[in-house]
């Protein structure tokens, strides 16, 4: 049934150029195809479900369209959409206009090389090709951001204002790390460990550190860097059910295997926690985007909110500015920008006094109708989800070559697969928008319902206990799928939340320390021979 | 005054001798400062123009106008060079954007700085990205001349293409993080004026040499000769080792693969035909392990992992395979990257400065990593040809920018293309991949049925993409030529003429070959639809063509042309066949593909070849000669006859390359160790072709002596530079 389905789809596509069907020829089969991968790998092949998987292996693969989109017919949507990721976004061109007035990069591809995980950086530059590094500016005494910057702080912005933050004094030194064990496996095969320490100096902020009357002194702020991971696959994410996430989290909860417990601020006693969620209507929906978890349903998730608070692009949902009252006001009183600001605003003078017409416009407070029109326009930011829930997942690949498979089963063997959870199953994918601006299950985007997906993660956070770790400590765990394809479709091979791992031994080794929720995976890794050991890279490499 | 000449000789060769070793100890600045831009050398090279014009004069050869003119040449060749030493500025400048700059700075401590007499302004620096990549493939500075008068004239300079402006030349050099640029300035309008001058006289003097009756090539040519023993060793390329043939299309999809039509290199051709310059670019040949060019290209897009550890990349220069970690002369892409995911290139590519040759051999093994990238970025593979509401029919690759208006349909069919093809190949359902591509051909007659070319020039495409036999034929008719040679020589020694059936075989060799190269010759004309005369390639195929018809034409009157021809058709198809194995994928302009480098390579080849022809003869003739004088005296008179094409041959080759070497390094001669033991090879054989002024070398014994220790020099200069001096050549 399965087959005659896909049979059916490939055939429909062909009619668009289709004449006749020529006959077949008998071929000498060559052993290398899927009909040699054991039965119960076959679907696994179909990482993305039927519906959401490419088998483009090139350096394209992270941005194909899924079938979905194709079926649905939403082919000039997504082509639109696209555009919108792609663009470098300017004050002015419209359609891809609405830079700033801060902004932390001008296009969504700068951070997603080929629609990927970010590059692993010597310096912070908002303009070097594959900088995916986000700022982590935060209280090293309780873990929470500097509110008088962004949660992302941004380091650009158009004339006549000043960027928060001087990227060029910012220092990333990556120092070596030494693991309990020498870096060195028992075989004599040694691995590298290098971490970042970043540090900006006082002089670098043009705004103070913390709110008004809760001033953070220099001395306790931390500086971390995470990086962005792909894009692809994340409307697949989406259709996970709510309840199958619930009874990951019960059933992690309940084996009580992680020694660093469950974040108690999501869920505890059986129960999503209200940090957890949010709610939609009348509907809780569990978070289960980035690193911290901190975004729920995907038109609410990071794409959706990146264009707005990456390039500072207002659109029906997102009308204010990305901004902190701490930098209005300290932009409002810099004589700088009060000089020239009425030469670039001329439409913003409309108190007669500037500081109150600087400071609303970067507020974007009390500003008269007329001027509140998104710069993305409805029809535009409709156009840019079809893409963004559109895009496929790279098929798995060399799944019938022994080695991976023999990977593949010490992975699952080691415990690897207990929080890279390796499939999961769509229900309906009714899904919602907070914001309210789709409607629930809106016919305007595509949906993946009923698929098996093989994103190899639990969706819950763990701890690694990393040296200089990510703020919090607890992360959530990143999807494996479509990695392997990272250094065809970057570059670059990177992985972990900073880049830190320049390959998967050091990934791995990175999960080692002793306080870590993946030590015995480790410890039992650390067994294995040598071509064992590398049977497991063979297989996470072809994820 | 013979003694003083013959002592100046051979003082100027001992000088450069030294010269070569100081270079390789002291490097090149400390060798050209105390050696050859040294007041003493100066005056030894003049002192050797002044003995021989007297010599000249004194022997009347003014009367005899093509040795005359030889003479007269190298007269001013040397003239040349000194007023080059005394003359020439070379410098560097360093621009920065929109700010006009006049003054330059010298370029090491041997040259001193200067201003020009007219002022040059950035316009604009530019990064050329190999398509699809973000690896920089060309620099690009937009430059204004601005003269006093107020006039201006503005120019681009990138790495294969200089700029000139009142004398003055200028190269890209470097650049900095600011947008400024560095260019490299040369200017020596006296020097290169006299020294092409005497190139040209020389190459006239030699033709004039040879149909001179006079001249003592004719009167050898005359006479008789004898034996000469030959080994012909022809090593063949080493085996494989034996891991399993990486996967790829079995050879009826990937033929049909190859039917598709693709925009590449400017032009609808069939993919085959980019398959088989890929593979050509990356491997040196257009097949790999008995696969086809086009299941190698399918390989890499369909079984990456698979074709990622295959050492097929084949790596020229020792800079680069040291980079790249490997010993032999291939490499993985594996190879490329370190564990870390470092580029291993970038590097050893950045820390050199734009002029240093090793950086070159760095940045070909660098084009072959970015081809790759070039594939998987989809930018190669140009095949869906889409017109936009404008009415213009371009080609675009899946991974192109498609037009705004695309058909939404179509612009899902063209993103989802390569995963359909790659899902069938994963199923192994080749028979709906066959319909697949078929389909896919039928799409793009619809789509461009203006613009495909005909279906005779596809046709004459595909034939000719088949009968790619240069490297096959060349080493055939070397050996050939080297049997013919011999035999040639041999029936000769013994006064007798080569049996008739023998010399019709050659006839119908020499035939057929000729037959074989026009064939090509015309496919290329009406596949490319201009004069295949574009690259060395060509270029060489057209020589060899030439060859071939010349020793037909002649060999009634001169017997020795088919033995020769056979030869001469070898080697030319030899420098073909290398200059071919480079094919322009991409933009940057491969070395060996200017079609002065190939004859550079072939005329020194050839003349490499007859010397040691001398030298074979001379061993045989102290070896037999011992009991039989008439041999060792005819051995020295075939010796003889043959150093003239072989010195001439050699002087031609030297002076080709310098011309090449000041169009691409903006000077004629730098005194580099592999150019300065030619020079010494060009003396070294030049005294016993003036065996009357030279009585010691006139005995047949002496003779052979002699050639048997010159090709010494040329072993040095062929094997030994390399591996003991280095220099830019060392690729070479």
């Amino acid at each position: 049934m399965r087959k005659n389905f896909r049979t059916m789809s490939l055939i429909t596509a062909m009619a668009l150029i289709a004449t006749a069907m020529t006959g077949c020829k008998d071929d000498e089969m060559p052993t290398q195809d899927i009909s040699e991968v054991p039965e119960e790998l076959r679907e696994e092949v179909y990482a993305g479900g039927q519906l959401g998987t490419t088998f483009n292996a090139t350096a394209s693969a992270y941005e194909d369209p899924t079938l979905a989109v194709e079926e649905a017919g939403m082919g000039n949507a997504f082509k639109y959409g696209e555009y919108f990721f792609e663009r470098t976004i300017t004050q002015s061109s419209k359609p891809f206009n609405g830079l700033g007035p801060l902004y932390i990069r001008n296009s969504c591809i700068a951070c997603h090389p080929g629609y990927g995980h970010g590059k692993r950086m010597d310096r912070y530059r908002a303009n070097d090709w594959g900088n995916g590094y986000l700022l982590v500016c935060y209280d090293k005494r309780n873990n929470a951001y500097i509110t008088s910057l962004t949660g992302m702080p941004q380091t650009q912005a158009v004339a006549p204002f000043k960027a928060p933050l001087d990227e060029e004094k910012i220092n990333i030194a990556w120092l070596n790390y030494t693991d309990e064990w020498g870096n060195k496996f028992d075989d004599g095969e040694t691995y590298q460990l290098i971490y970042p320490e970043v540090t900006i100096p006082q002089d670098a902020y043009y705004i103070p550190f913390g709110e008004d009357g809760e001033p953070v002194p220099y001395e306790h702020i931390g500086v971390l860097l995470e990086s962005t991971i792909g894009v692809y696959g994340t409307g697949l994410i989406d259709a996970i059910p709510d309840d199958s996430l619930k009874a990951q989290y019960l059933k992690e909860e309940a084996d009580g295997f992680m020694q660093n417990g469950l974040n108690t601020n999501f869920f505890a006693g059986g129960e999503f926690q209200a940090a957890a969620q949010y709610k939609c209507g009348s509907h809780w929906h569990p978070k289960r985007y980035t690193y911290a978890l901190t975004r729920g349903p995907l038109q609410d998730a990071p794409g959706a909110n990146a264009i707005w608070n990456i390039t500072n692009v207002t659109h029906p949902t997102k009308m204010g500015h990305y901004m902190t009252a701490a930098y209005a006001n300290t932009a409002a009183n810099d004589p700088d920008v009060r000089r020239d600001f009425y030469r670039y605003f001329p439409a913003y003078k409309l108190t007669g006094d500037t500081t109150t017409d600087i400071y609303n416009y970067l507020m974007m407070k009390d500003i008269p109708d007329e001027l509140k029109v998104p710069e993305m326009s409805a029809e535009d930011y409709t156009n840019f989800m079809v893409w963004h829930r559109g895009l496929a997942v790279p098929a798995a690949r060399n799944l019938g070559d022994p080695d991976v498979q023999r990977g593949r089963q010490l992975f699952r063997d080691m415990g690897c697969a207990y929080c890279h959870r390796p499939s999961w199953t769509t229900g309906s994918d009714e899904f919602h928008d907070p914001a309210g601006f789709f409607e629930v299950a809106d016919a305007r985007l595509p949906r993946y319902p009923n698929q098996k997906i093989w994103p190899y993660s639990d969706y819950v956070q763990h701890k690694l206990m990393m040296k200089n770790d990510i703020r919090t400590g607890w992360c959530r765990t990143t999807p494996l799928w479509g990695r392997g394809l990272s250094q065809v479709c970057t570059g670059a091979a990177d992985r972990l939340h900073d880049c830190r791992a320049r390959n998967v031994i050091e990934a791995i080794m990175w999960h080692g320390d002793p306080n870590s929720d993946a030590r015995r995976s480790v410890e039992e890794f650390r067994k294995l021979s040598k071509s064992d050991r590398d049977a497991v890279v063979k297989f996470i490499n072809a994820i | 005054m013979k003694r003083i000449t013959l002592i100046t000789i051979v003082l100027t060769i001992i000088a450069m001798i030294v010269g070569t070793f100081l270079e390789k100890s002291y490097g090149s600045a400390y060798a050209i400062a105390h050696i050859y831009n040294s007041p003493w050398f100066m005056a030894l090279l003049v002192l050797l123009l002044v003995l021989g014009l007297i010599t000249v004069v004194r022997a009347k050869l003014y009367r005899r106008l093509a040795t005359a003119g030889i003479h007269a040449a190298f007269a001013l060749i040397v003239v040349g060079i000194v007023v080059t030493t005394l003359t020439a500025r070379s410098g560097k400048i360093e621009l920065k954007p929109s700010i006009a700059e006049s003054h330059y700075e010298p370029k090491d401590d041997r040259h001193e700085g200067g201003t020009l007499p007219f002022s040059v302004q950035l316009i604009d620096f530019d990064i050329v990205f190999y398509p699809g990549t973000h690896a920089p493939q060309d620099f690009v500075s937009h430059v204004r001349f601005l003269d006093p008068d107020g006039s201006s004239e503005e120019a681009t300079i990138s790495m294969n293409h200089i700029a000139r402006h009142h004398g003055f030349r200028f190269y890209q050099a470097g650049f900095d993080d600011e947008g400024g640029v560095v260019l490299n300035i040369a200017h020596d309008p006296w020097g290169i004026a006299l020294s092409y001058t005497g190139y040209a006289i020389l190459l006239l003097s030699f033709f004039g040499f040879f149909f001179d009756k006079q001249s003592r090539f004719r009167q050898l040519l005359r006479g008789g000769s004898a034996a000469v023993l030959l080994l012909v060793a022809l090593t063949s390329s080493s085996a494989q080792a034996a891991t399993p043939t990486p996967r790829t299309l079995p050879a009826e999809q990937a033929e049909r693969l190859g039917q598709l039509y693709v925009s590449y290199s400017d032009r609808i051709c069939p993919l085959q035909t980019l398959a088989i310059d890929f593979t050509t670019k990356l491997y040196g040949k257009p097949s790999y392990r008995g696969l086809s060019a086009e299941q190698v290209l399918s390989g890499w897009i369909f079984f990456y992992s698979d074709w990622c550890r295959e050492p097929m990349f084949k790596i020229k220069g020792e800079a680069a395979r040291h980079a790249l970690g490997i010993t032999g002369r291939y490499a993985s892409l594996n190879d490329y990257i370190t564990p870390q995911g470092t580029y291993k290139l970038q590097h050893p590519i950045d820390s050199l400065p734009f002029d240093d040759p090793a950086r070159s051999k760095l940045l070909a093994a660098d084009e072959k990593y970015n081809l790759i990238a070039m594939l998987y970025g989809g930018q190669l593979l140009k095949l869906f040809p889409i017109t936009d509401s404008t009415g213009s029919l371009r080609w675009y690759s899946q991974s192109d920018d498609l037009p705004l208006d695309t058909d939404g349909d179509e612009y899902i069919f063209i993103r989802r293309h390569l995963s359909y093809c790659q899902e069938l190949v994963a199923l192994g359902r080749f028979d709906e991949l066959d319909s697949v591509l078929g389909k896919t051909r039928r799409y793009q007659e619809q789509r461009a049925t203006a613009t495909l070319p005909s279906s005779q020039r596809i046709a004459a495409e595909r034939l000719l993409n088949n009968l790619n036999y240069s490297r096959l034929l060349a080493m055939l008719f070397i050996t050939l030529g080297l049997i013919a040679f011999a035999y040639y020589v041999v029936r000769t020694a013994r006064q007798s003429d080569m049996h008739r059936p023998v010399r019709i075989l050659i006839i119908i060799l020499l035939s057929a070959l000729a037959l074989y190269l026009a064939l090509l010759f015309v496919l290329r004309w009406v596949v490319s639809a201009h004069v295949p005369l574009s690259n060395g390639y060509e270029t060489m195929l057209f020589l060899s063509l030439c060859i071939a018809v010349l020793a037909l034409a002649i060999q009634h009157r001169h017997l020795i042309a088919l033995p020769a021809g056979l030869l001469l058709v070898g080697f030319t198809l030899l420098v073909a066949m290398i200059g071919g194995s480079n094919p322009a994928i991409t933009q940057l302009m491969p070395v060996l593909n200017s079609p002065l480098l190939s004859i550079h390579v072939a005329v020194i080849m050839i003349s490499y070849a007859l010397l040691a022809f001398v030298m074979l003869g001379g061993i045989a003739a102290l070896i037999v000669g011992q009991r039989a004088a008439e041999v060792m005296a005819s051995l020295q008179r075939i010796g003889q006859l043959l150093l003239y094409p072989a010195v001439f041959l050699l002087a031609i080759g030297i002076f080709i390359g310098a011309v090449w070497a000041n169009v691409s390094w903006g000077t004629y001669w730098s005194w580099d160790p592999k150019e300065v033991w030619a020079l010494i090879t060009l003396l070294v054989y030049a005294l016993p072709l003036h065996a009357r002024s030279l009585p010691f070398i006139r005995s047949p014994r002496a003779f052979h002596i002699y050639v048997v220790l010159a090709f010494l020099s040329v072993l040095i200069t062929y094997f030994g530079v390399n591996l003991l001096l280095g220099g830019m050549h060392s690729y070479a």
